[in-house]
């Protein structure tokens, strides 16, 4: 014997189906529950698919709802919270020196990078002009009064690339 | 006294449900503003209102009745810590049941399993016994029968799908209502009636294609006999 696979669908109208399970679940009006008793007169397929659907309530009323957890399970939860937030914020605290060098770091590099690419820009702009950076020019870069100027454009020279420098 | 137009006498009585849902409501956002300031009572107070319907909820998604209470447990936590996120827009229990729901399937995706199913089909024996629980006008009230019956019901849960056997168990096992159940898993109500309706009739297909199935079969005893 070949037994029919289990329908998609519950075989209802589809327009219906919603409706038919607050039919099912008692969560009808009478005023719309007589409205949809008319239907299902004249509707074999709705009749079925209801007849199904509350036969299920027989089965499902075995079913075991989830125990009660009892008075003391908030108790055991809140310290269950405390300790995962005592842990979270030993967490924090081992690595908190860690985290504070790291942004130290990547401050000083910033400010690094920050220099030789205004440094490298301004260079670029004086060998596109023509000319080198005069003393007063990079002033601002050395304010060491007791820094020579030829051993800046020496410095300066040797930094920059070579085929941008024209004499 | 002041003059009170009938028809507000006439509802007065009527009114009387919305206002304790109203008092309730006021009262557990009282608990949550407080919660949000720290006090830790209050959060305690907030998990007692609601761990009943939590744990129904964990239990009717992951079937596992011993790690419902590690679940719920961490469901608590991860509200405790974006609680100073919750705006109260929607209700505290919306917002809370969706939490449950996300850490339900994160827990069933990091164990790498699904919801507890049943390998073995009935056997012959176990379908009659249902059909007799099935028939009788009242659940049996003998605590081995009414054990047989739920284990018998679930391997037949466990032949719809996963997501109309979990709607099926939150609804007409755990309590939820439609609306619960199209809030928190974002789906229109109209949508989880039909699926609801559907899985009922399917439920019911199960059980009468295993009686089928049974009555179809030969008797194997006989033949080892």
């Amino acid at each position: 014997m070949t037994l029919n696979p289990i329908a998609e669908t519950s075989g209802a109208c589809p327009e219906f189906e919603a409706r038919l399970y607050d039919r099912v679940s008692g969560e009808m009006s009478p005023a719309d529950a007589a409205v949809l008793d008319a239907h299902l007169k004249s509707c074999a397929a709705c009749a079925a698919a209801v007849e199904r659907a509350s036969f299920s309530a027989r089965l499902l009323r075995v079913a075991e709802p989830a125990a009660d957890p009892g008075p003391g399970f908030a108790r055991i939860t809140m310290a269950r919270i405390r300790q995962a937030e005592s842990e979270r914020a030993d967490e924090k605290s081992i690595w908190n020196p860690f985290v504070s060098l790291a942004w130290k770091f990547a401050a000083t590099a910033g400010v690094a990078l920050a220099l030789v690419l205004t440094f490298d820009i301004s260079q670029h702009r004086a060998s596109v002009d023509g000319t080198y950076l005069s003393p007063s020019d990079d002033a601002g870069f050395f304010s060491d009064v007791n820094y020579s100027s030829n051993d800046r454009d020496d410095f300066l020279i040797s930094t920059t690339d070579g085929n941008h420098g024209k004499r | 006294m002041p003059d009170v137009p009938k028809n507000v006498a006439a509802t007065a009585s009527t009114l009387s449900i919305p206002v304790a849902r109203s008092e309730k409501a006021d009262k557990e956002q009282d608990l949550v503003r407080r919660a949000q300031a720290g006090e830790e009572a209050a959060f305690e107070e907030l998990i007692r209102h609601h761990q009943q319907r939590v744990f129904g909820l964990v239990h009717g998604i992951l079937r596992r009745r011993d790690d419902v209470e590690d679940v719920v447990q961490q469901v608590f936590l991860k509200v405790f810590i974006s609680l100073k996120r919750f705006d109260q827009r929607s209700a505290f229990s919306t917002w809370l049941y969706k939490i449950s729901v996300n850490e339900c399937w994160d827990y069933l995706r990091k164990r790498k399993v699904r919801p507890l199913t049943y390998e073995a089909d009935l056997s012959e024996d176990q379908v009659s016994r249902l059909d007799g629980v099935a028939s009788a006008e009242n659940p049996p009230e003998d605590p081995g029968q009414l054990a047989e019956a739920r284990d018998l019901l679930e391997r037949m849960l466990d032949k719809l799908p996963e997501e109309d056997r979990q709607l099926l168990m939150l609804k007409e096992v755990e309590g939820f209502s439609v609306q619960e159940l199209a809030e928190m898993l974002n789906l229109n109500v109209n949508t989880v009636k039909v699926r609801l309706f559907r899985s009922r009739a399917r439920l019911t297909d199960v059980y009468k294609r295993r009686l089928e199935s049974n009555t179809s079969q030969p008797n194997t005893r006989d033949k080892r006999g």
